[in-house]
This record gives C-alpha cells, sequence and structure tokens, in this order.
C-alpha cells in the first residue's frame, strides 16, 4: 500500500509542475515538438507528441507526461539506493525531485528532460546492485537507440551507455555492434533529412563570438542549477572520488555541449550525473544526507527567489482565437515580421510569410512589422481591439 | 556434500517430519540442510532453531522485512557450503527419496537436474481438474521461453551444481514464487539436464500459497524472460526497418551531399521559393536533390492534421510543380 501512495503523492507533485509551466503559454521550442516539426530533433518523441495536436487540451496532457515522466523517474534513484538507511535514500531522492533543474524544467515540453530521464535510466542500469543480463544487452541497445532517436543530445551519454554496456558481460564484438548500430542510425537519420543538419549549423553559431570567460561562467551557473549548487558539488566529488569512465566522461561531453551551446534548459542534463555522484558520495559517508536533504530544497528556494519564473502570458494564443471565430473560411494566415512556432502551434490554418503576392490567397494578415500594403486596400480592414495589428478581409 | 534449502513460510507443523525424512535418507552421506524462514507467523523460524540441538547440519535464516520464495531460494544458496544444491518444498508434497537420485544425476554430469511431475512416472497426484489444467498451460508457456529446456520448469525441486549456478548467480532476478524457470532463463544453451519423476504429494498440514498475485507473478517473470530473450531480435528488426526506410531517402539525397554544385543550387533555389510562397522552411522537408530540380515535401504544420504536399522545384524556372 505504501508504493501506491507515494506514487500519487508524485504525480500531485508532477501535476503541480505541469501547471506552474501552464502559465506561460507554449514557447516557440514546446511548438516545435508539439506540432511534430522536423528540426532540430529526430522524430521518436515529437511524432508521438504530433499525434494529439488536434486535441484542444494537448498542450495540458503532455506538459503532464512529461511532468510525470520527470518525477516518477525517481523509482530509479529509490532502486539505486535501496540498500542505503532510509533517510539516505531519502536524501538522493529529495536531490532529484528538488533539484532547480527539476523544479524549472518539469512540465516543460522540451526534449532536455526526456534525455535527462534516458541518462537516469542509464545511470541506474551502472549502478543498480544486479548486473544487467548479457541476454539482456538487445533491451539496453533498444533503450539507447530510443534517447539518440528523441534527442541528438542523447549522444552526451555515449561513454554511459558504453559502461552498461560493458557490465551486462556481453562480448565485446556484440557490445560494440550493439552500441554502435543506433549512432549509425542516427547519422543516416540526419542525413535523410538536410535541413536538420543546416539549422544545428545555424542554431551553433549564433554566440560563437562570446568570450571564453562567459562561457565558462554560463556553464558553471547551467551546471549550478542543474543539481541545485550543492548537489552539483557533492555530485561531482563523488564522481571524482570514485571515477568510472562512464561517467566521468559522460559529465565532461555534457560540460563541453553547455560550454558551446549555452541554454539553461541544458541544466538537466547534468542531474542524473550528479545523481549518480551524490550516491557514491551518501554510500561512503552517509553523514553526506544532512547536505542533500537540507541543502537541496534550500538552494531550490533561493534560486527560486533569484531567478523567478517569469510568468508573461503571450498575446499569440488570445489573437489567434480571435482570429478563429472572426475571420471565417478557407485560407492562410501571413505574417509579416519575424515569428516563432508558437504562433503555428496557436493556429489552425495554415501560415505563411508574408509575401504581397500571396494575399489572395488569405483569409487573415498578422502585422509584426508594419504592413501598410495591406493598409491601404479597401477589402482589408483591421480588429479592433488586438494586441497586435491584425486584418482579415472586409465585408465589403 | 549436499546443501538442501528449504524456504519456509508457516511450515512449522511439517517442518520436524521433514527433517526426520531428509536424514533418514541421507543419514550416511555428508549434507547441510539451510531452513529460511520468511518470519512466519506460526514462528517456523523458531520450530527450526530448536530443531537445531537435534540436527547439527540444520542451519537457520529468519528474514525480517523480506519476502518471496525465490529470493529465500537465492539466500540459501548464497550461505551454502556443498558442492550440489537442492531446493524442495517444506510442506511434504516433495518425496526426499528423490534427493539421492537427483544429486546423483549432479554427480553423473548434469548441470541441472529437475524432479519433474511431466516425466513419464511422474505425476501431480490429486489435483481437482482446474488446477491440473493451469499447471499444464503454465507448464507448455514456460517450457518454450528458457533457453535450457526441462518438461516442469514450474517445479520446485531441484537440484544444482555448484559450477553452473556461480556464473548466474549475480544475473538472477530471484521475484515470485518460480525459482526453476529463472535459473534456467539464465543457463546457457547446451547446460545439461537431466530428469527424475516426480510423484506430487498431498500436504499433511497448511496451506498452499498458490493464489492470484502468485499467478500474476508468474506471468511477469514469463513476459520479462521472454522480452530478455527477444531483446537482440527486437533489436534487429528495429533496426531493419529503421534502415529500409531510411536508405531510399539517403540515395535520393546522395546529390546533394556529394556534390558541392547541386548543394548550392538547391539552397538557392530552396530559398527562392520559400521567399515567393512564403514557406516557413521548418514546413519543408527536402527529399530528393537532382543537377535540375530538387523535391520537397511542403507539410504547414498547425493545429488538426496537416496537408502534405509535393513538388519539384527546378532550379531555372519559377513555378512550382507537382511531384510525378
Amino acid at each position: 500500500m505504501k508504493r501506491p501512495l507515494v506514487a500519487i503523492g508524485l504525480e500531485i507533485y508532477a501535476l503541480q509542475l505541469a501547471f506552474l509551466q501552464l502559465g506561460n503559454g507554449v514557447r516557440t521550442d514546446e511548438a516545435k515538438y508539439l506540432l511534430d516539426i522536423p528540426y532540430p530533433h529526430p522524430p521518436l518523441a515529437r511524432s508521438i507528441m504530433g499525434l494529439t495536436d488536434g486535441w484542444m487540451h494537448h498542450e495540458l496532457f503532455w506538459r503532464i507526461v512529461c511532468a510525470t515522466l520527470l518525477v516518477q523517474s525517481v523509482w530509479f534513484v529509490m532502486h539505486i539506493a535501496r540498500r542505503l538507511s532510509p533517510w539516505s535514500r531519502g536524501s538522493l531522492l529529495v536531490a532529484w525531485l528538488l533539484s532547480a533543474a527539476v523544479v524549472f524544467q518539469g512540465g516543460t515540453v522540451m526534449m532536455a528532460p526526456l534525455t535527462a530521464v534516458f541518462g537516469l535510466v542509464f545511470v541506474w542500469l551502472l549502478l543498480k546492485e544486479r548486473a544487467p543480463d548479457p541476454a539482456s544487452a538487445g533491451l539496453i541497445a533498444l533503450v539507447w537507440l530510443a534517447s539518440l532517436f528523441t534527442a541528438y543530445q542523447g549522444i552526451l551519454f555515449a561513454p554511459l551507455v558504453w559502461a552498461v554496456l560493458h557490465r551486462s558481460n556481453q562480448r565485446l564484438s556484440v557490445r560494440l555492434f550493439l552500441w554502435t548500430v543506433p549512432v549509425v542510425l542516427l547519422a543516416l537519420y540526419t542525413l535523410s533529412n538536410p535541413l536538420a543538419a543546416a539549422s544545428m549549423f545555424i542554431h551553433a553559431g549564433k554566440d560563437a563570438l562570446q568570450l571564453p570567460v562567459d562561457r565558462l561562467t554560463d556553464t558553471a551557473f547551467i551546471a549550478g542549477i542543474g543539481g541545485s549548487i550543492v548537489l552539483s558539488i557533492v555530485g561531482t566529488i563523488g564522481l571524482l572520488w570514485k571515477p568510472r569512465a562512464g561517467l566521468i566522461i559522460s559529465l565532461l561531453l555534457v560540460t563541453a555541449y553547455v560550454l558551446l551551446s549555452r541554454f539553461e534548459y541544458y541544466a538537466i542534463l547534468f542531474t542524473p550525473l550528479f545523481i549518480a555522484g551524490a550516491f557514491i558520495v551518501v554510500s561512503r559517508f552517509p553523514v553526506s544526507k544532512y547536505l542533500l536533504l537540507i541543502g537541496v530544497p534550500v538552494a531550490t528556494v533561493v534560486l527560486c527567489f533569484l531567478y523567478p519564473p517569469v510568468v508573461e502570458p503571450s498575446p499569440v494564443p488570445s489573437v489567434l482565437q480571435e482570429l478563429n471565430e472572426r475571420a471565417v473560411g478557407e485560407g492562410i494566415i501571413l505574417i509579416r515580421g519575424q515569428f516563432g512556432h508558437e504562433w503555428q502551434h496557436a493556429s489552425w490554418s495554415p501560415i505563411r510569410r508574408y509575401h504581397s503576392t500571396l494575399l489572395e490567397d488569405a483569409k487573415a494578415v498578422i502585422c509584426l512589422e508594419p504592413c501598410d500594403e495591406v493598409a491601404a486596400q479597401p477589402k482589408w480592414a483591421p480588429l479592433a481591439e488586438m494586441p497586435l495589428s491584425v486584418w482579415i478581409r472586409s465585408a465589403l | 556434500m549436499l546443501s538442501i534449502v528449504l524456504p519456509t513460510y508457516n511450515e512449522a507443523a511439517n517442518l520436524p517430519e521433514l527433517l526426520k525424512r531428509i536424514t533418514a535418507v541421507l543419514k550416511q552421506g555428508s549434507f547441510e540442510v539451510i531452513v529460511v524462514d520468511d518470519d512466519s507467523p506460526d514462528r517456523t523460524w523458531e520450530v527450526a532453531e530448536k530443531l537445531v540441538q537435534q540436527y547439527a547440519m540444520l542451519r537457520v535464516l529468519r528474514r525480517v522485512g523480506r519476502r518471496g520464495l525465490s529470493s529465500a531460494v537465492t539466500e540459501g544458496f548464497a550461505m551454502a557450503k556443498g558442492e550440489v544444491l537442492i531446493v524442495m518444498d517444506a510442506d511434504l508434497q516433495h518425496e526426499p527419496q528423490l534427493i539421492t537420485q537427483l544429486a546423483k544425476a549432479i554427480e553423473d554430469g548434469a548441470d541441472i537436474a529437475v524432479a519433474s511431475r511431466y516425466t513419464e512416472g511422474g505425476s501431480v497426484g490429486e489435483w481437482v481438474t482446474g488446477r491440473r489444467i493451469l499447471s499444464r498451460v503454465a507448464t507448455f508457456l514456460a517450457r518454450k521461453v528458457p533457453p535450457v529446456e526441462v518438461s516442469d520448469p514450474m517445479s520446485g525441486f531441484f537440484a544444482l551444481s555448484k559450477k553452473a549456478y556461480d556464473p548466474i548467480a549475480a544475473r538472477l532476478q530471484p521475484t515470485g514464487f518460480k525459482i526453476l524457470l529463472e535459473v534456467l532463463a539464465c543457463l546457457p544453451h547446451g547446460t545439461k539436464t537431466a530428469e527424475v519423476p516426480l510423484q506430487f504429494k498431498q500436504r499433511l498440514s497448511g496451506e498452499s500459497k498458490l493464489n492470484l498475485t502468485v499467478e500474476l507473478q508468474f506471468i511477469i517473470q514469463l513476459l520479462r524472460i521472454l522480452l530478455r530473450r527477444l531483446s537482440m531480435v527486437l533489436f534487429f528488426l528495429v533496426v531493419i526497418l529503421a534502415s529500409v526506410m531510411l536508405f531510399p531517402r539517403v540515395a535520393n539525397l546522395s546529390p546533394l551531399y556529394l556534390d558541392p554544385a547541386v548543394r548550392t543550387q538547391v539552397q538557392t533555389t530552396l530559398e527562392r521559393f520559400a521567399e515567393m510562397e512564403g514557406w516557413l522552411l521548418s514546413d519543408v522537408a527536402v527529399i530528393a536533390a537532382r543537377t535540375e530540380y530538387v523535391e520537397v515535401e511542403y507539410r504547414p504544420h498547425f493545429r488538426g492534421k496537416d496537408p502534405v504536399t509535393c513538388h519539384r522545384l527546378f532550379h531555372d524556372r519559377s513555378r512550382l510543380t507537382d511531384c510525378e
């Protein structure tokens, strides 16, 4: 009876995280996955998400699913730590559930938290008491393949996966095959979708001119978020204390990746590795559990105060809802100016970039930049009381 | 030396008689009996501890806070000193006479010897028809799943050489009641097996532990073993399927990677048409590249069903052409 109650408690927490994110509406990156837009990530998770995009509550549904996956994956931590004392075990559970990365990113529909869950599964396979059976190496390879086809960042855990396959005691040739083939398939997928690779290069080149010092401080900050500073420090000490190549090299890869691409949402990629390190420390020095039990929640609260989540409801859903009601009939919606994928996510009609030759096929025009050409034509009428300049076909 | 492991739960009434029978059978041999009790409410462990004074070869492990027949057996195996490990039920349904036959089979070179109800000369005794059918079905399913096949993989009475057990000990997942099935799932192909007929006896006292939870655990165990065995096949299937889907697409795009001139032309043409048609590049997927044209799939992403159209964009034309 105890386990179902814990699961229900965790689910309530997951729901809270999901609802916390709901206030901001869908962000451009989230819209990409929710609409199954094929850039930049491979298709596994996004194509499943895209199946429900015709459903009214699809955003809430996926926020809950993502938060649930992240929160309920604490059972893996519980299993790793099951031989520890209840308080030591509890400290690791608190460290996962209340790390700033989980609090900030639970409930977001992003690929980084899903990759972190895969990372935690690999950490579990590496640290759990019983080594994986050689016969189950195929399953490990399937999970590895699934993680790579969820997000490219899965590759950062490649050393960890190698260590897990090594632990399974399979023959070297089989291990090599199971480890390499998913990577080759990912490369093949990338070649089959050239614009994905192109978009990654464009994305990566955006802050190429940043100073190394800025990169280092940003990376340290992101790693700090990954474990609410306390778990980050304890975890790193643990990983260095009893070095395991799989964990250490994965940590180095994640760090190197964040140095190149400094987005705060990558903080969660550190968390499973820090949990592994913290497990090593708590197993050896049980007194360190108090540091995690008290330090992680306190640090998360402090971080929440210092960097409060910005709740800034976007005008996009209201504009497009109004448009759906007023601009009836078939036709495309044209948008002038720079815009994100959240516009597509809020729209029930195709959206294209504004071009004067397309006006004939359009049922509405949204002007994020001045569009004098539309204003000059009597067949277009502005929609009143809108936060943006929006035009629909005039009744005249 | 033989190590006989007796996993017990509420077997206080049966244990003294069982030990009497075992010692009667093995009086001249070198053996130990390990009782692993899951803190039985009828205090089986206490009865066993008292019996230690009478039987010097008896060892008792009382497990508090841990339950399950399979894990009790593996804990018993971990304590065992013998070269031959034997498991049997403590409810007197297993005839101790068979211990010597099982041990002999191991000494003769078998890695595992099973007392089978379904081999010639064996029987399930006086079970009711329903239980008889259920056991038959479960046995049929369980027989085919592990890599090592025996006629009665659900038997709770078997012997195993320590030499065969040690390499698999760390890999066993001892959940539920069917420890033999788990052992068979972990043993490698080519393991030498032997069987001796088992005539299942009626219980003298106590209650059967078979219930819905046990049946459910058995199904889960079976599925887990099946998944583990088929994991390589599954992986291969997924890899083949993905390759079949991806290779033709990559082949269609190969000029893009092999010829820089095609690459430049494709980029220019794509940008030109995207500008003209107001396409978002994220709605466009390049599906084929040639020296004269590029083929794209246009799928405007929005809520609801997205229409997908295929267009051939010629490098030297400014009009959209549908794919053939």
